[in-house]
């Protein structure tokens, strides 16, 4: 692609991504004509409640957590120059839905709304801060995932043992929530809980960019063209933390995202990671806010969970990615 | 003018002494061939000088000392070729060589200045047949030189390679060597480990030779090189028809 055919092509990102966002909000089973809905974002009257206190904020979130996702698994993968590192696959994700079920099950989250992403950003930080010190100091790319791969099955058990103490049915179902992923019923109060946090740590990973940029050439010749490595390192884990503790806080443990979003931004991009955190925002933004769109479509009583559909396009995706992964180390 | 000095230079590993109280000074003009056998150090001196790992001791550039620059201003003054040839995105030949201007502002849009520096370094390397291919897919022979122009495209003063020739056929290999023999001749610096000796004897102005993390010579190279080194330091002998094991 050329520079111009990349800029336009960064723009139809865009544009697409906002256009699912606002279909998201005009098609719902609630049987408005699609003129009615559009109304309804200027209007007091039952329609406008329907697309402003229902599907708007229950679109953001869905379109917010991918984002936030697509961004971080492209921090991530540009630092340990990894296609297949993403927040779900290092068990930032799954230590995030700890943090949030333990901040539920001891009740905190009933005595302030905040304690629920708080928890949750805390314990990606805990995750990025265990993967780092485990992982080596020098973040052998394998030994990393290795590691994650542990920390995922750990923070899956310790949920498990949550959900097997659970005192009641209600807990229980919401516990299921943030396993599984789910963002029915999220309000504009959900959002601008956990907005801060995901502006913070995209500005992080912005920050991070350059010197992902340097990292393809490895960790020598990124620290000799003038990259600051300890930097990188550390805006890229903080940013990725943050963002994927407060997707994980709206919208519960969603998997693949982080790597699928990137794989198909990379493109736009010349392959360039320090450039690809925006794209992946957008397209990670489009994969989930469609996916909900799909899932509030579907004719089932009981309605799937954001997560659960994630997974099955997600995973099959991610099984295509490793297998066509190649890395050049001479 | 440059005043590269190093002073008892030693690193150190889980207690084991990778390099030992090395010393040398070095100036514009010279060509320094860094030569010994594998494990000898070679690498580890070339990454202290360019200051991607931590040292004891103290290698300073006019007086400075290079590990208290920050990355960007040493990287305008020293670039830094590591043997492993990393690429790990399917990026154009010539976004590498680009990256070779990173310290000197955004690494996408690059000012003309910067464009011209890449422009040169791809032309001295002989990149331009393959300028616009994705690095995955090009050779060995083809990766060190996209490699080389990187490092050459920060127009440092000084340029430290670890073996830029591994893995070349003659003629490349040649060409690389004479290339940087160029570049310290017209006013730089060169510091640059090798494994091939008569290389090394042919275009280098100066030989430091390393054995177990210690310098064992640092001399002119037809006296740097004598038959002694190569029987007690590399333990092979010349005789007619090339290279041969030393008798022990």
């Amino acid at each position: 692609m050329s520079d111009s055919n990349r800029t336009a092509a960064g723009w139809l990102l865009a544009v697409v991504s906002f256009s699912v966002l606002i279909a998201a909000c005009l098609i719902g089973p609630a049987g408005l004509s699609a003129g009615e809905a559009l109304s309804g974002f200027f209007s007091d009257s039952a329609s406008g409640v329907i697309v402003r206190e229902i599907r708007l904020p229950r679109a953001l979130a869905a379109w917010l957590a991918g984002a936030t996702l697509g961004a971080s698994g492209a921090a991530m993968q540009g630092l340990l120059r990894n296609p297949l590192a993403d927040p779900g696959v290092l068990g930032v994700s799954a230590m995030a839905a700890l943090g949030a079920v333990a901040a539920i099950y001891f009740n905190l989250s009933a005595q302030a709304p905040w304690a629920t992403p708080l928890a949750a950003i805390l314990f990606a930080l805990a995750a990025t801060f265990i993967l780092q010190t485990l992982g080596a100091g020098r973040l052998s790319p394998a030994r990393l995932i290795l590691v994650g791969v542990g920390l995922s099955s750990f923070s899956g058990a310790l949920i498990a043992l949550v959900m097997n103490l659970a005192p009641n049915p209600f807990i229980l179902s919401d516990l299921v929530n943030w396993l599984f992923g789910a963002v029915a019923n999220r309000s504009f109060n959900d959002i601008m809980l956990v907005a801060p946090f995901m502006a913070a740590g995209l500005v992080a990973a912005l920050f991070a960019a350059p010197g992902l940029t340097a990292l393809s050439l490895g960790e020598e010749a990124a620290a000799s063209i003038g990259a600051d490595i300890e930097k990188t390192r550390a805006l890229a884990i903080v940013g990725a933390a943050l963002m994927t503790g407060a997707s994980v806080a709206l919208a519960g443990a969603i998997g693949f995202v982080g790597i699928v979003a990137p794989h198909l931004a990379r493109p736009f991009v010349s392959q360039d990671p320090g450039r690809a955190i925006i794209p992946a925002a957008l397209v990670g933004g489009v994969i989930l806010s469609a996916a909900d769109l799909f899932i509030r479509l579907l004719p089932f009583d009981q309605e799937l969970k954001l997560g659960v559909a994630a997974a099955l396009i997600g995973a099959p995706a991610f099984i295509w990615v490793a297998a066509r992964t190649q890395r050049i180390a001479r | 003018m440059i005043d590269f000095s190093v002073k008892n230079l030693t690193v150190e590993r889980k207690g084991a002494a990778l390099l030992r109280n090395v010393n040398f000074t070095a100036g514009a003009g010279e060509f320094i061939g860094v030569v010994g056998p594998n494990g000898a150090g070679k690498s580890t001196l070339l990454r202290a000088l360019a200051g991607v790992i931590s040292s004891d001791g103290a290698v300073t550039l006019g007086g400075a000392p290079v590990n208290l620059m920050t990355p960007r201003e040493r990287a305008r003054k020293i670039a830094y070729l590591p043997q492993s040839r990393e690429i790990h995105w399917a990026m154009t030949a010539e976004a590498v060589v680009s990256l070779g201007r990173f310290a000197y502002g955004a690494p996408h849009r690059l000012a003309a200045v910067d464009a011209a520096a890449v422009e040169a370094a791809l032309a001295a390397a002989d990149c331009g047949s393959f300028r616009d291919r994705d690095a995955s897919t090009l050779s060995g022979g083809e990766l060190a030189r996209i490699h080389l122009a990187r490092a050459l495209a920060a127009e440092t003063p000084i340029i430290i390679a670890d073996e830029p020739t591994a893995a070349l056929d003659l003629k490349h290999a040649i060409a690389i060597v004479d290339l940087l023999n160029r570049k310290a001749a017209a006013g730089g610096l060169a510091i640059v480990a090798l494994h091939d000796l008569d290389l090394a004897r042919r275009f280098c102005t100066r030989i430091i030779v390393l054995n177990a993390g210690e310098l064992v010579a640092d001399a002119a190279p037809e006296a740097a090189l004598t038959d002694q080194v190569a029987r007690e330091v590399f333990e092979v002998a010349r005789d007619a028809r090339g290279w041969r094991l030393a008798d022990q």
